[in-house]
């Protein structure tokens, strides 16, 4: 555990190691956003109940034990994410690196076939209470840090940069919320929507890893990049009962020079830029 | 070059974290409802959930088979009459159709199916007066000296749905040792796991 920590804090320290370091190095500030889309299947969640019930109530021909069966309806799992980063860029700015702040939300809808499942609500003394839901929606709130190596194919100056990045984000969980639909709506009502408890925790660090390719655009000042994640790996899981095959994304970021010479060259006569 | 070399062990450090993730085997869609005895596969796991389903094994002169529930078939059914509860398992041995029934004298007051939560804790021993077993043998329950048996009502509870009453789970275990023809027959590890609602729970009026 510890030499993970030791691995995390070093990829994450080593942009600002490489400014103290000096030379050819040019400092942009970030605004990023993006939407990643897995694709997977969810595992039953240990809340769903499984109960024996009879198709033909014929007392004397009745037949079939018939459990209700949720079958997955719903293989995907979405995250969006905002954050502000610092990309420190060196050798003649074809090279980068990213970290900074991000904040992640992932979303992830457990929907299985079928008009409704059971889901096992409480069980209080001889009583056992179970909900007829149709959908459960869960959404897991991460803070944590982007750490990105960029490598720019063409030189500075033109007016669309192709690159390729490999990518990361790694996320604390710092908060979760559980809306399940009932079948019938005055239970809805009744039950206010949420739920505190869904039989288990999504993974409280969980880390993804994008390599990906994309294009920055304009010249100076502003910059403005576009990145395609594909494939996107994911470490731990950020919802309770999804399992992932894999991902895709697209992220959009903004780019706002710190360097001197951005802003001359955007205005060569010398006006300030801000 | 400093920088591109350094900047190459970053990139293969987060490509082997990557090959790492996807190695992982997450294919676990587990969606089983009838999940095996770890100690015997032949048999359900002991359940508590109303998921209708029993099962035993069933020797006759020491040879094995055993005594389960089946699809297409409801494995139990409860039947009042007065103060008597019989109390119907329904299921094939070796292929065959079988089927045993406990008559059972409850000793609490039992008129709907709500009421079999009085059963929980309840254990019953088929040599006793308070209770009978009766197996099938040519479409008739007939009596059977029994040697040695009891059922044993381990949990009862209602369940409610949408907080409307939707039946009772009944789970337990059960065993027994009877004698029938020239045949000893000893059924054991048994346990049952039912759910029983207004299908299957009939009230007979004398």
């Amino acid at each position: 555990m510890k030499a993970k920590i030791l691995f995390y804090l070093t990829l994450l320290l080593m942009p600002f190691a490489t400014v103290s370091a000096g030379g050819d190095l040019r400092l942009k500030l970030r605004v990023d956003g993006g939407y990643d889309y897995y694709i997977g299947k969810h595992h039953d969640p240990d809340k769903v109940k499984q109960i024996g019930s009879y198709t033909n109530t014929d007392k004397e021909t009745y037949s079939n034990y018939n459990p209700i069966f949720p079958s997955d309806d719903s293989e995907f799992l979405y995250s969006w994410y905002v954050g502000i980063t610092g990309e420190v860029l060196f050798h003649h700015e074809r090279f980068g690196i990213t970290t900074g702040l991000r904040y992640i939300q992932y979303i992830d809808t457990y929907n299985p076939a079928g008009d409704y499942f059971y889901w096992n609500y409480s069980n209080e003394g001889s009583a056992n209470y179970v909900l007829k839901g149709e959908s459960i929606l869960q959404r897991n709130h991460y803070i944590g840090f982007p750490l990105e190596f960029r490598y720019l194919a063409s030189r500075p100056g033109h007016f669309c940069r192709f690159y390729f990045k490999l990518g990361s984000s790694w996320g604390f969980l710092v908060a979760s919320d559980n809306k399940m639909n009932c079948y019938d709506s005055s239970v809805n009502d009744e039950l206010g929507g949420y739920i505190d408890d869904v039989g288990k925790d999504p993974d409280s660090f969980v880390g993804s890893i994008y390599p990906a390719f994309g294009f920055r655009l304009l010249r100076f000042f502003p910059l403005v990049n576009i990145d395609f994640h594909l494939p996107s790996f994911m470490i731990n899981m950020p919802a309770s009962y999804f399992y992932y095959d894999i991902g895709m994304g697209v992220q959009l970021s903004i780019q706002l020079p710190t360097d001197r010479d951005s802003y001359d060259r955007k205005a060569p006569m010398g006006v300030p830029y801000y | 070059m400093k920088s591109h070399a350094f900047l190459l062990t970053m990139l293969l450090s987060l490509v082997s974290f990557s090959l790492v993730s996807c190695m992982e085997d997450e294919d676990k869609d587990k969606n089983d409802y009838y999940k095996e005895d770890f100690h015997d596969s032949n048999l359900p796991e002991y359940s508590e959930n109303g998921l209708n389903l029993f099962g035993s094994e069933y020797k006759v002169n020491d040879e094995i088979f055993y005594f389960r529930s089946f699809a297409d078939t409801a494995p139990c059914r409860i039947e009042i009459a007065d103060s008597l509860l019989k109390f119907y398992m329904i299921g094939a041995q070796n292929k065959d159709f079988f089927s045993l029934c406990f008559e059972i004298i409850p000793e609490v007051p039992v008129s709907s199916f709500a009421d079999l939560i009085k059963l929980e804790g309840k254990e019953f021993d088929v040599t006793s007066d308070s209770c009978k077993l009766k197996v099938l043998r040519d479409d008739e329950y007939v009596d059977v000296d029994s040697w040695y048996g009891y059922v044993r009502f381990v949990n009862a509870k209602n369940l409610y749905v949408d907080n409307q009453l939707f039946g009772t789970i009944l789970s337990g275990r059960f065993g027994m040792y009877y004698g029938i023809d020239d045949d000893s027959i000893d059924i054991s590890s048994g346990r049952f796991d039912f759910l029983i609602d207004d299908t299957n729970f009939i009230k007979k009026y004398s």
